[in-house]
């Protein structure tokens, strides 16, 4: 609640107590300046007279009229007239500034409610001493003039006569003079000063005798000062001056005004610039820019030790030395013809410089005010202003107010001069009608005598009369619309009314609106309505109609007078927050217009307190643009004030709130945020001390909870054709992370140091891992932080010298650096990093600690600026010049904070909100470690299906310690192959053949079972030294399928000591681009033999036109053989063509030593496999060493292919055959049925008689180019395995084969569980056996001879299955015929074949073996017969009678009988 | 009737909901620099109307304030949001439209259960029909 200090009816009579002019000599002023005090000065705390009922006056009706509380204001009379415009104008905008409010806002507390505006009260009385007394007032001039004479003078009669005779030419001499006098014959009061010890007592009695006696005594005072001894000179205690005199520089605090940072030259110069304030053409002369402001205390006469009227004879009339006291009255040697007010320009920058000098020289002499001045001193002048009041002033006034009285009454209603009488007819009597006062008074008009009653009768306190008077004026002018003296008239009668308390008439409110709209419309003089205004104000305050006085503040506010209209503003805003219902938000929006006129006009503390006050009610409601607003303006003022934190914490918030909300300012306004706010850090940081840690900036955002580190050792740089393992990177995707773990997994387990449960390592961690436990990392190794930046902002931001903040401890007893004086720790530092307007972007820095112990990542550390606008950077910096354009950066930092995912696990973590514990960012340094370091070269981007390729792997440990042990896996062994021994030096390690050829052809495919994900590299004795590096080979076969293919391989390496093993990862990729389709179908063959045909599709789907070349065929099968004599053709194929190779395998007898493997399905795996090869070309160089393979037509069963080396081919071929279970179980299970039951043994013995598993391996070579752009020969190899009879594998499936989906079933039907099949379906049962007839394939008989051809056929009938078998055979077709093929000679086959002898034998077939059954055809006539035709039907040994199952298989053979003509007997 | 206004929703803790400005298409926009004044006289004529609400049983309290060139025209809803409408010209009836337009899309959308009482409104659908009425009503 801002209450002022005075109440309303105080605030009025002091704004009208009778005053006083001082005129005294310098010898007077001299025996004052011994007490730092002017005349004035010292008499002006004993001016307020309370003494009750001591006052008395008659008025004009001869009632006693009682005068309480007499306040009489002392001028100075030379310091007394009012300041030019402009001077009275600096000296308010000086008493605003100087009165500051309670330092609340310096710490950052928030500003109270406001109680109290002293800077207010200081302007509006400032305001009322400059104002100069109107033409039509007179309640502000002066009634009486004290003379002041020294009686140490040498003449003080004459010296007294001298000052009358000036104060008559004031008065009457100039017509500008005498409109400050109350009258003509104002009272002259003479005043004899005496310096107690200085002038001897009778001596100076003896003058005021003579005073008394020329004077009259009823206007002479003797005054005897200076009484107190010099020993006892000690500062009066209370000061009774201290508000008077205080607006002296030294009471400041020793603060110089011009730091308050009220007015730097440029703000006066702002400030007087403004429009209505010009009143001289010199405010932009230099003298006043450069001079200080004046001091308000020149003008008021409290502090005037000046030479300040000082004409050029000032010195010579002080005597007593530069403070020249006695100077003061200096007119009274010479007259200034001009006023003062002419005189006192000129002087000006004059008095600027005593001014600033004064404190030091005066201060140091004496301490306090009154030093001479004794308690009778005081007393006696307590004694000599009643004595004036009752013998002079009272007696003066009730003479005064009489004459006045009488002229009032004589002439009412007689006189008004024909002009107002004209206008009284004519004109309207609405203010407002005319534009301003047409009629000019004379100076003894009637009119204006009734107003001077008023204005004497108010003075005094008699305001019943001053109303009647007030009233009668009020007419009178109202009457001749002479409109400025009606305002002013309508004005005091209101006073009249408010001061005459309670029991008087109802307070004319409409009085004081009329008079301020009248001033302000008609007049059109804003001075005196905004003095009207304030006095209303008060009135108004005082009967708590707030509402109505802000409205009228409101009213007054300009746009021209910034001082003004903030004060009045702030006003109007105390007065909502006093309404009732306090309207607080009114009260913030004005005081936030004030404090923009605060700004204005300069006074930075007003503007910075009143924002403050208003900010407290904006305050998180959301007010995005007016909070930006006002925080901008405090960060501003806070800055021009020095206040940097405030200034700091400010703009930070601005920043901030722009970062939290979606901001919608527009870029500019944001590059001006960002651009003040680097300014303000910097003037922190250049004020802060300089190991100081760098402030926390609000922008750019960081993203904590999305950092992630990385712990990965730090790969070499690719050089000279080696590219280095990708390792683990922040480019990883999460969902691989599984992969890589149960890699790691499979590794440790075959290393034996699986932990159970498995903890993975994990590698780079983020907010989706867990963070439970500490990473470790080997010291010397880089950790890598990857963080997550936000630029909320519309502008660029520029970050640069970007360094993580860290704190280390160093384990004890551990190992310490090469030397003490390098730091434990390095945190790298990234140069430069641009954040685009409003985009988030990820930073990656870097620290490496060289020592065990802890490693805490607290935050981030950078420095900030904007970014050039792209205009500025689109030239190349030419050299330093141009680096001194970017803007200059600021050093701030973040902390990172990070948590870990929100628990779940129990009933309290359910309930409320927890979160783990997160220790991603606390690093437990290790001992150093081995290191792995693993880089390849001749990797390939893209490759041709099947395509082998071969890299050089080289492992390097660049760790400390030797590498024990070190495991290869990968998650995809078909894809790539790591050859265990060394490369051969000496060879070409491109060259795909190279390697020396395997010492035994058989393999096996259990040989495949121990390949696995992972290899265990052999590692020379003592393992990988640190330095040591190892090269080995690695293959890659690409797949069949065409696409990109994820390259994955991860090394781990185990070092001695209780710490995990080594880790390193390589992810790449690999386009595989199609080479050659191949399809294998098999068949039987028929003959004695049982042999397959596999028929190979090669078709050619190679996007380029080189041919791909069929190097060689090679059969890899379990009980088969390949049989190298079959001829074998077609060796290229183009692009859109197709080759058909057929290859003919033999069945080679099972082997006793594999045991009962016959008839054991699964033993097939554990047999030797004879892989035997055909080369299809002579013209491959790499094969010229197997040329006599070719020549090589026998068979040689057991003989080893060499055209087939176990690096690679093998290895793929093995590869091939591998079956692994998926690396992750699958992750949704769902509900499986049960695995199917493998079928029975028996079962799966009678299906080995279609199961071929023949593998074809097809080596190609084709062109292709590598990444050098070099056309070279590439070379693959195809696998097709070749399961099941008659049935066709192919590499590359058909897209036709693409089934199409189940109906999408809502309901789910019960799933058709067919019972498991125990027993082989019909098309195995019914290929059990083949049967082949053996027979001539002609026959010659002579049919004369004998009618009766009979035809010897033996039956081969052949096993095929894994089981005793019994077959039948059946001489009566008893199939259908139709399901014969019919041959093309068919038609010419002869039906007349009778099977003779034997019909129905049935034979049982050992399993895999074959049996002849004799049997016997007959004919009867020469033809072309098919003896195949009978019905086969066989059944397992045990098995019933009746079970037979009819065999599909049918050969057909035909014979041929011709007749034989006995030729030779007809001969 | 072309003119400038600014609309906003403030809730009953003082906090805008939804602000808008509406501005002729003719025109081109305001200034950026005089976006915040909008906010503050909007937040100061809130005082008048928590007082004028009182007085009238009805929704719309038509102008409430002055400042400047601007006038303050409020609309309180049954659960004390309170609408305030600052505008440049005259044009009683058109705001009463749009008030009451708003009213129902306001309430339309505070039916949806995902939307908080009295959070800010995030709503392009709203920020449409907004946009829509002003068209409508005021600048057309």
């Amino acid at each position: 609640m801002a209450k002022c200090a005075q109440t309303a009816a105080q605030f009025i009579t002091e704004a009208f107590r009778p005053r006083i002019a001082v005129m005294s000599s310098p010898e007077v002023e001299a025996i004052c300046m011994k007490n730092d005090l002017t005349l004035t000065e010292l008499l002006q705390p004993f001016c307020k007279v309370n003494q009750d009922g001591e006052f008395q006056y008659r008025d004009p009706l001869n009632s006693l009229v009682t005068v309480r509380d007499l306040h009489l204001a002392l001028d100075d009379w030379s310091l007394s007239a009012p300041p030019p415009a402009h001077v009275a104008r600096r000296q308010l905008a000086e008493c605003v500034a100087q009165s500051l409010p309670p330092p609340t806002g310096d710490d950052g507390a928030p500003a109270e409610r406001p109680e109290s505006a002293p800077w207010f009260e200081a302007w509006r009385q400032r305001l009322l001493q400059v104002e100069p007394p109107g033409e039509h007032e007179f309640a502000r001039r002066y009634v009486a003039c004290v003379l002041a004479v020294s009686s140490a003078a040498a003449a003080p009669l004459q010296q007294l006569q001298q000052l009358a005779q000036h104060q008559h030419q004031q008065q009457h001499g100039q017509p500008a003079g005498g409109a400050r006098w109350f009258s003509n014959n104002v009272l002259i009061y003479h005043l004899l000063v005496t310096d107690s010890g200085a002038t001897p007592v009778a001596s100076a009695e003896a003058v005021f005798e003579q005073v008394k006696s020329a004077y009259g005594a009823h206007c002479c005072h003797h005054l005897r000062l200076n009484s107190r001894r010099p020993e006892h000179r000690e500062p009066h205690q209370p000061d009774p001056w201290a508000g008077y005199v205080l607006r002296r520089p030294t009471n400041l605090d020793g603060t110089p005004a011009q730091l308050s940072g009220t007015e730097t030259p440029v703000e006066v110069a702002e400030l007087i610039s403004l429009p209505s304030l010009v009143v001289e053409g010199e405010l932009s002369s230099p003298s006043h820019l450069t001079t200080h402001p004046l001091s308000p205390e020149a003008a008021s006469g409290a502090g005037s030790p000046l030479p300040v009227r000082a004409v050029a004879s000032a010195p010579a009339l002080s005597p007593l030395g530069p403070p020249a006291p006695g100077a003061v009255p200096a007119a009274v040697a010479v007259p200034a013809p001009g006023g003062d007010g002419t005189v006192r320009d000129p002087a000006a920058p004059e008095v600027l410089v005593n001014r600033v000098s004064y404190p030091s020289q005066q201060a140091g002499g004496v301490q306090g005010h009154g030093m001479c001045l004794s308690a009778s001193d005081l007393d006696r002048i307590t004694i000599f202003i009643s004595e004036m009041c009752i013998r002079g002033l009272m007696p003066h006034v009730e003479r005064q107010m009489r004459a006045l009285s009488d002229v009032v009454n004589n002439r009412k209603g007689v006189s008004r001069s024909l002009i107002s009488a004209t206008k009284r007819w004519f004109g309207g009597n609405k203010p407002g009608a005319a534009a301003a006062n047409s009629v000019i008074y004379s100076h003894e008009a009637p009119e204006i005598q009734v107003r001077r009653l008023g204005d004497l009768a108010f003075m005094f306190g008699h305001y019943d009369l001053a109303y009647q008077a007030y009233h009668t004026a009020k007419r009178d002018f109202n009457a001749d619309a002479a409109w400025l003296h009606f305002a002013g008239a309508v004005e005091m009668a209101a006073l009249s009314v408010f001061l005459h308390g309670a029991h008087g008439k109802p307070f004319p409110q409409h009085y004081l609106d009329q008079a301020v709209t009248t001033y302000l419309d008609t007049c059109r003089m804003p001075n005196y309505a905004l003095r009207a205004t304030l006095f209303s104000t008060e009135c108004l305050k005082d009967r708590a109609q707030f509402t109505e006085a802000a409205l009228q503040f409101i009213r007054l506010t300009a746009e021209d007078a910034d001082l003004k209209s903030a004060l009045l503003l702030e006003q109007a805003a105390h007065c909502f927050l006093n309404s009732q219902p306090p309207a607080l938000r009114k009260y913030a929006f004005h005081m936030i217009l004030s404090g923009h006129r605060f700004s204005k006009a300069g006074q930075r503390r007003h503007a910075l307190r009143a924002y403050k006050q208003a900010a407290q009610v904006y305050e998180g409601h959301g007010w995005r643009l007016a909070d930006d607003h006002i925080a901008f303006t405090l960060g501003r003022q806070s800055e021009a004030l020095q206040e940097h934190e405030a200034a700091r914490t400010a703009l930070g918030s601005l920043l901030a709130g722009a970062a939290a909300v979606e901001t919608r300012q527009s870029p500019a306004q944001q590059a001006a945020f960002v651009r003040e706010y680097l300014h303000v850090i910097r003037q922190c940081d250049s004020s802060s001390a300089p190991g100081a840690r760098p402030p926390q900036l609000p922008v750019p955002h960081l993203l904590s909870q999305q950092t992630r580190v990385l712990v990965s050792p730090a790969q070499q740089p690719p050089a000279d054709g080696w590219t280095p393992a990708s390792g683990a990177s922040f480019a990883d995707e999460e969902e691989d992370n599984a992969k890589w773990f149960r890699l790691e997994e499979l590794c440790l387990e075959r290393l034996g140091q699986n932990s159970v449960p498995f903890k993975p390592t994990i590698q780079c961690m983020s907010d989706k891992t867990n963070n439970r436990h500490q990473p470790r990392v080997p010291a010397s190794e880089p950790v890598h932080v990857q963080l997550v930046l936000r630029n909320p902002l519309r502008v660029p931001l520029e970050l640069s010298d970007l360094r993580l903040q860290h704190t280390f401890s160093r384990t004890e007893g551990g190992d310490r650096g090469p030397d003490g004086t390098t730091p434990s720790v390095t945190a790298h530092t990234l140069s430069r990093c641009t954040l685009e307007e409003n985009a988030t972007q990820e930073v990656t820095l870097s620290i490496t600690a060289h020592e065990p112990g802890d490693l805490t990542i607290l935050g981030y550390e950078f420095s900030l600026s904007l970014a050039a606008a792209p205009a500025d950077s689109e030239p190349p910096p030419a050299g330093p010049g141009a680096a001194k354009e970017t803007p200059p950066a600021v050093r701030g930092c973040q902390p990172i904070t990070v948590r870990g995912r929100r628990l779940n696990g129990t009933k309290e973590e359910r309930s409320g909100v927890f979160y783990a514990e997160d220790k991603r960012l606390q690093l437990r340094v290790e001992e150093a470690s081995a290191q792995l370091q693993l880089s390849f070269c001749g990797l390939p981007s893209s490759l041709l299906c099947g395509q082998i390729h071969p890299v050089l792997v080289r492992l390097t440990n660049s760790g400390r310690r030797p590498l024990l042990r070190l495991m290869v896996a990968t998650p995809d062994p078909h894809l790539l192959a790591l050859e265990l021994s060394p490369p051969p030096d000496g060879e070409r390690w491109s060259q795909v053949r190279g390697g020396p050829p395997p010492a035994a052809g058989r393999l096996c495919w259990a040989q495949a079972a121990r390949l696995g994900r992972v290899t265990e590299v052999p590692l020379p004795e003592g393992g990988l030294v640190p330095g040591g590096c190892l090269l080995r080979r690695l293959w890659l076969r690409a797949p069949h399928a065409d696409g990109p293919r994820p390259l994955e391989l991860l090394v781990c390496g185990a070092a001695p000591g209780p710490g995990r093993p080594r880790l390193l990862r390589h992810a790449g990729r690999l386009l595989v681009t199609p080479s050659a389709a191949v399809s294998v179908r098999p068949s039987r063959s028929v003959g004695p033999r049982q042999s397959l045909h596999l028929d190979i599709q090669v078709s050619g789907v190679q996007p380029s036109a080189a041919p791909i070349v069929l190097e060689r065929v090679a059969v890899a099968a379990p009980g088969w053989r390949l049989d190298r004599t079959a001829p074998v053709d077609a060796a290229e194929v183009q692009r859109g063509e197709t080759a058909y190779l057929g290859v003919v395998v033999d069945r080679v007898p099972v082997r006793t030593a594999a045991g009962d493997g016959s008839t054991n399905p699964t033993a097939a795996n554990d047999e030797l496999l004879n892989i035997g090869s055909i080369a299809l070309t002579s013209d491959s160089p790499s094969m010229d060493h197997k040329s006599h393979q070719q020549g090589g037509d026998h068979p040689q069963p057991g003989d080893s292919d060499s055209g087939l080396s176990e690096w690679p081919c093998v290895q793929f071929l093995l590869r091939h055959k591998l079956q692994l279970p998926p690396l992750l179980p699958p992750q949704s299970s769902g509900p499986t049925g049960a695995a199917p039951e493998p079928p029975s043994a028996e079962g799966a013995a009678l299906a080995a008689a279609v199961r071929v598993d023949a593998t074809v391996l097809l080596q190609w070579r084709t062109q292709g180019v590598d990444a050098a752009g070099r056309e070279t020969t590439v070379y693959g190899q195809h696998h097709v395995t070749a399961e099941l009879l008659d049935d066709s594998s192919a590499t590359y499936p058909s897209a036709a084969e693409l089934e199409p989906l189940p109906p999408v079933t809502i309901i789910p039907s019960r799933p058709p569980s067919p019972p498991p099949p125990h027993w082989p379906g019909e098309g195995v049962m019914d290929r059990l056996v083949t049967v082949v007839p053996l027979h001539r394939p002609a026959v010659n008989h002579n049919f004369d001879r004998k009618r009766l051809c009979v035809i010897p056929v033996t039956m081969l009938v052949q096993n095929h299955s894994r089981c005793d078998l019994v077959v039948h055979l059946s001489t009566v077709p008893v199939g259908s015929s139709s399901s014969r093929r019919s041959l093309p000679y068919s038609s010419h086959i002869s039906s007349d074949l009778v099977w003779v002898g034997r019909t129905h034998p049935h034979v049982t077939v050992a399993a895999g073996g074959s049996a002849r059954l004799p049997l016997a055809a007959a004919v009867t006539r020469p033809g072309l017969y098919d003896l195949g035709s009978v019905g086969v039907a066989c059944r397992r040994a045990g098995a019933e009678a009746t079970d037979l199952t009819e065999q599909s298989a049918h050969t057909e053979s035909a014979v041929v009988v011709r007749r034989l003509v006995e030729t030779a007997r007809a001969e | 009737m072309a003119g400038n206004y600014y609309f906003a929703i403030v809730g009953d803790k003082d906090n805008p909901i939804f602000e808008m400005e509406i501005s002729p298409p003719s025109k081109e926009a305001k200034k950026e620099d005089h976006r915040h004044l909008s906010q503050f006289i909007a937040h100061a004529a809130l005082d008048l109307v928590d007082e004028q609400m009182w007085s009238t049983s009805a929704m719309y309290l038509k102008v409430v304030d002055k400042f400047n060139e601007w006038f303050v025209s409020a609309f309180v809803t049954a659960s004390r949001m309170r609408f305030v409408l600052l505008h440049d010209v005259k044009n009683e009836d058109g705001i009463k439209n749009f008030f009451m337009e708003m009213y129902e899309t306001y309430i339309k959308h505070s039916m949806n259960p995902f939307y908080e009482n009295n959070s800010p409104i995030k709503s392009s659908a709203f920020d449409k029909k907004a946009q829509m009425y002003g068209r409508k009503y005021l600048t057309s």
